[in-house]
């Protein structure tokens, strides 16, 4: 068990003509024991971390430790780390046996050795009756196992996987998902799980790395992700359904502040606690946030309401979706499943002021999460 | 992405490169060598070592457009631009039919399930592969008797063993890639099956014509033997008529090289020009990856 | 205008079945979608009705006229493909007015130029006209796709899967789009898709199919609390309804109980109803379904059985938290901002009416057995 951290890390990879910098000043740390999950759109940098932390591309620049030893130039083999790959990466020519215990066999462990270690991994993924199968054999869902065994086999100190549950079917994917989970909370090694998927991140990880465009955005827990992103682009990339954005502006009406919708002019009331700091910042045109789940349909203290009128009810069996236009512009929340409405109502709408994101419509920078964590600074202090 | 080459690897490079420049200048070496006969002049040809440096004359252009050639000695007449005409005549018209006969068959083979399918592909195929004269002489006798010996219409028809299996396989290739879905959607747009076929698999197949007319046009035009034993004086094509320069009594290399690079200029300038036609972007970006 | 009626339709593939014995009657202005894992027969069922396949037996009505054996071109119906099957050389435009343009119609120029920019600027995609599908995106691929079919106004529109290739965020707001779509066009839909949410968000009716043969046909809201057998039971709702074999034994007073196969501890209570359904319909077997959402965890006094928590995955609006009962693992479905520990026991019990009472032998919901 081991912590990975990485400070200023750069790739810049060089072809004849140009320069792709495929990630830009990294520092990250992945404690030991945690779930991490590197989380970001096709092209964001996620895989080129993966592969320097597991020693198959070279850092252009800064250091990667995984626990106080430096490994910039240490060989994969020497890392101790394992990793098990999207496409499974079996060795078609050989047993699933073989194949758990290839890594084993290549560092000449004892025979008696093996046997304990193949038993202990054969019982956590259920794949006994595989064992004498060759990879060709086997589905989808049982190839993924076996390729966790191997990679588990060695007891790394820093386990990577790759998009794992990406060539699962959706019954498969649950239940995959739920033994990753499971393994990680029986084994309590350092996971580091790379996706595109956000609700894979979300329902896996302790916490979350999210990149774009080479960059990290943000690292946090889920509810912070969720509840305080720091820019738009995280706000939008997670969450679904996707948050609902109205373009406004702040202005004021004889000293009430309101926002004011771009297209429609309809106007909402300024959360109360962030009314100062918006005229002292000068901030004027802005992008206000609301997750559909955020949103109620019965009033109550510290709520705003907003006016709809139901546009698409969605009966989805678990809960259901309700979307309405308010302000000439759609607005989603996720109801109950008891809860029905009827197309062409009026509906009233209810958002938790501390609810409203409020992002720079110039910076992308969420405006309300910034106030939050200076109120919960002040508080501490 | 590439990363940056080592000097191990830049020396494979080197020693790649260089062998394949030996390799290429080999193969290219006739082409040059005729191609300088025909600016030499009668006497620079005959010298040796051959010279590296000489004038240029356009000499025996002139003298093979002019129709009377070899000099001052065997004086010869030889109707080139005539020559060159059936050429093109028999060359054209036979990929022409192979084109109207070719694509609705293609079609056929591409599309539709019928029995023996793949064994009628397979013998039009077997055309291609099939010595010229081992059939050349019944074709002979019944061309006698149908009286198109020395015809246009008689050489394009047997022409049509070397461009027709060309053509069809070449564009089966192409059809197999149109999404049959692109065909159903445009029937149920409302257009009938011939309709549709001019409207979504004509465009997209069109590289795929391109390519295989110029192979076969070529392939026409340096046929040789069904040429020479069922032409005549009057369709004689170049191929045919470049023979006139070995005779008994001299080797006319200047107007023979004249005559060649003349003879391949068609074949040049059409595969210059269908060069983006080649290219089988179109059809990519039709339907999801 | 706008029916379509399939009598006993039957269509092979030489000795494989593409659908069997479908009979069905889709309405004027329904929207009606046909949902079932893939091989199912769906796209089998549309292009039977698009003429691009030929019934082997049985009878196919369009508005009324019996309809095997037209062609594609004339039968007024329009269809969206799952490849989309835009025509590449085509501009976005050309995609659209293709239908339009066709010889049988004769619409004049000026017309076509109107109705093409009006569905454009409906579909968002009017900045998008002169360019050609392979510089569109998969979503905006989808709203030309869209736009070729709703251009003219057919009596059967037939999508084939129009979600599935669209990222997860896009398929919620094309969903939203196309509920609202359908209100604006109001013309017969047949919506064929693997993925049961569309088909609880979007149906009118929902048609479940299973290898070639329909399964069950009714409002979205029946399919979900009430299907017909094991099969729409588990295909339909996420996470999968969890389905056991069990004892029906006798508990205290006349009461019945059902002792869950494998899992000794576990006895789920049954309502009156239930209780003469299984007195008049089992004999002392029975399959017993309960729904992730409906196992609550309670306090240790009111369980019906314990479990320790194999794993918690948690979403945006709520959790998926698997159970372990006695070597059994089953779902639950939780709120989301909530914090489990792999290990922790849980005391759990599941209301009588939240139960799914299946025919051991037919997997047939005893409700519906004869």
């Amino acid at each position: 068990m081991a912590s990975v951290t990485l400070n200023n890390v750069h790739k810049t990879y060089t072809s004849r003509k140009e320069e792709v910098k495929a990630v830009r000043d990294l520092s990250l740390e992945v404690r030991d024991g945690e779930f991490m999950c590197l989380l970001g759109p096709s092209g964001c940098g996620k895989t080129s971390t993966m592969r320097m932390i597991v020693g198959l591309e070279d850092v252009t620049s800064g250091d990667i430790y995984i626990g106080d030893r430096m490994v910039n130039n240490l060989s994969p083999q020497d890392r101790n780390v394992a990793m098990s790959f999207e496409t499974y990466a079996l060795y078609t020519h050989l047993s699933v046996r073989e194949n758990i215990l290839f890594p084993l066999r290549a560092k000449g462990v004892p025979a008696a050795e093996q046997a304990t270690r193949l038993r202990r991994v054969v019982d956590m993924l259920d794949i006994e009756d595989l064992l004498n199968r060759g990879p060709t054999q086997l589905s989808g869902g049982q190839q993924q196992r076996v390729s966790l065994a191997r990679a588990l086999i060695r007891d790394p100190s820093v386990f990577l996987l790759d998009e794992p549950l990406s060539h699962l079917d959706v019954t498969l994917r649950t239940a995959t998902r739920a033994r990753i989970k499971h393994l990680h909370a029986e084994l309590r090694t350092t996971f580091i799980y790379v996706t595109h998927d956000q609700l894979e991140a979300i329902s896996l990880a302790d916490r979350i790395a999210v990149m774009n465009f080479a960059e990290l955005q943000q690292v946090g827990t889920r509810e912070e992700l969720l509840d305080y992103p720091v820019n738009l682009f995280v706000a939008d990339f997670i969450g679904e359904p996707a948050i609902n954005l109205f373009e406004c502006e702040a202005v004021t009406n004889g000293g009430t502040m309101a926002l004011r919708f771009k297209e429609s002019g309809y106007e909402l009331p300024v959360p109360e606690i962030w009314r100062q700091r918006i005229v002292e910042g000068g901030h004027r045109d802005l992008i206000l946030g609301i997750r559909p789940h955020d949103v109620q349909l019965t009033n109550g203290k510290g709520l705003t309401k907003l006016e709809g009128v139901v546009d698409v009810f969605e009966f989805l069996g678990e809960e259901n979706h309700v979307t309405c236009t308010v302000g000439g512009k759609w607005l989603t929340a996720v109801i109950s499943a008891a809860r029905f409405c009827d197309v062409g109502d009026g509906i009233d709408l209810y958002v938790p002021q501390e609810r409203f994101h409020l992002f720079d419509a110039e910076t992308e920078e969420c405006l309300s999460t910034r106030f939050k964590i200076a109120d919960q600074h002040a508080a501490k202090a | 992405m590439a990363e940056v080459r080592t000097p191990r690897e830049r020396i494979t490079d080197y020693i790649l490169n260089g062998i394949l420049i030996v390799i290429f200048t080999g193969f290219l070496f006739p082409v040059l060598w005729v191609f300088s006969l025909a600016f030499k002049t009668r006497s620079d040809i005959l010298t040796w070592p051959p010279p590296l440096l000489f004038t240029p004359t356009l000499e025996n252009f002139t003298s093979l457009l002019g129709g009377l050639v070899g000099g001052t000695v065997g004086r010869a007449t030889v109707d080139f631009i005539g020559n060159f005409a059936n050429s093109l005549i028999i060359s054209s018209g036979a990929v022409l039919v192979s084109i109207l006969v070719g694509v609705p068959a293609t079609y056929a083979i591409a599309r539709f399930k019928f029995k023996g399918k793949e064994d009628l592909a397979f013998t039009i195929l077997s055309f291609r592969f099939a010595p010229e004269l081992m059939v050349i002489i019944p074709i002979y006798v019944f061309f006698q008797e149908l009286r198109l010996l020395d015809t246009y219409i008689g050489l394009i028809w047997v022409y049509q063993l070397i461009t027709l299996p060309m053509i069809i396989w070449i564009l089966r290739g192409y059809i197999e890639d149109v999404s049959r879905e692109l065909e159903e959607a445009c029937r149920i747009d409302g257009y009938g099956q011939v309709r549709t076929f001019m409207r979504v698999v004509l465009p997209l197949i069109r590289p795929g014509i391109a390519a295989s007319s110029l192979l076969a046009f070529i392939y026409a035009w340096n046929n040789f033997v069904f040429a020479v034993l069922l032409g005549g004086s009057r369709t004689a094509p170049v191929t045919v008529g470049a023979m006139q320069f070995i005779s008994a009594d001299a080797l006319r290399f200047g107007d023979m090289a004249a005559a060649i690079v003349l003879a391949a200029l068609p074949a040049l300038l059409l595969a210059i020009y269908s060069q983006k036609h080649l290219i089988r972007g179109l059809s990519l970006g039709a339907v999801k990856e | 205008m706008g029916t379509v009626v399939f009598d006993n339709v039957t269509k092979m593939y030489g000795d494989t079945v593409g659908i069997q014995g479908l009979s069905l009657e889709i309405k004027e202005e329904e929207f009606f979608v046909l949902v079932g894992p893939s091989g199912a027969g769906k796209t089998t069922t549309l292009k039977t009705v698009a003429g691009l396949l030929t019934p082997s037996e049985g009878r196919l009505y369009i508005d009324g006229k019996l309809s095997n054996l037209l062609k594609p071109d004339e039968r007024n119906v329009s269809m969206t493909f799952e490849s989309y099957a835009l025509y590449p050389h085509f501009t976005v435009y050309e995609n659209i007015a293709n239908p339009l343009r066709s010889p049988k119609f004769g619409i004049p120029v000026d017309k076509i130029d109107a109705e093409v920019r009006r569905i454009s600027r409906l579909l968002e995609i009017d900045h998008l006209l002169d360019r050609r599908p392979g510089e569109l995106s998969g979503g905006q691929k989808q709203r030309v796709s869209l736009g070729r079919a709703m251009v003219r106004r057919p009596s059967v529109f037939l999508l084939d899967e129009p979600l599935s290739h669209v990222d997860a965020k896009v398929r919620h707001r094309m969903r939203v789009e196309l509920n609202h779509l359908q209100r604006e066009l109001n013309t017969t839909t047949i919506y064929v898709t693997h993925d049961y949410v569309e088909g609880l968000s979007l149906g009118d009716r929902v048609g479940v199919i299973n290898n070639g043969q329909l399964v069950q046909v009714d409002t979205p809201r029946t399919i979900y609390h009430s299907p017909i057998n094991e099969f729409v039971g588990q295909h339909v709702g996420f996470p999968e309804m969890d389905i056991v074999g069990a004892d029906v034994v006798n508990g205290q007073g006349k009461n019945l109980q059902l002792a869950v196969d494998n899992v000794p501890s576990m006895r789920l209570s049954v309502s009156k109803e239930q209780r003469e359904l299984l007195r008049a319909k089992s004999n002392g077997r029975i399959r017993v379904g309960f729904r992730p959402q409906s196992v609550q965890i309670v306090p240790e006094r009111e369980a019906q059985f314990k479990g320790t928590v194999y794993a918690f995955n948690p979403f945006v609006t709520y959790g998926v938290l698997i159970l372990e009962v006695e070597g059994t693992q089953f779902n639950l479905l939780t709120e989301a901002y909530k914090h489990f520990e792999v290990g922790e026991t849980l005391a759990c019990r599941i209301a009588p009416e939240d139960l799914y009472l299946f025919d051991e032998q037919s997997s047939i919901n005893l409700t519906y057995l004869e």
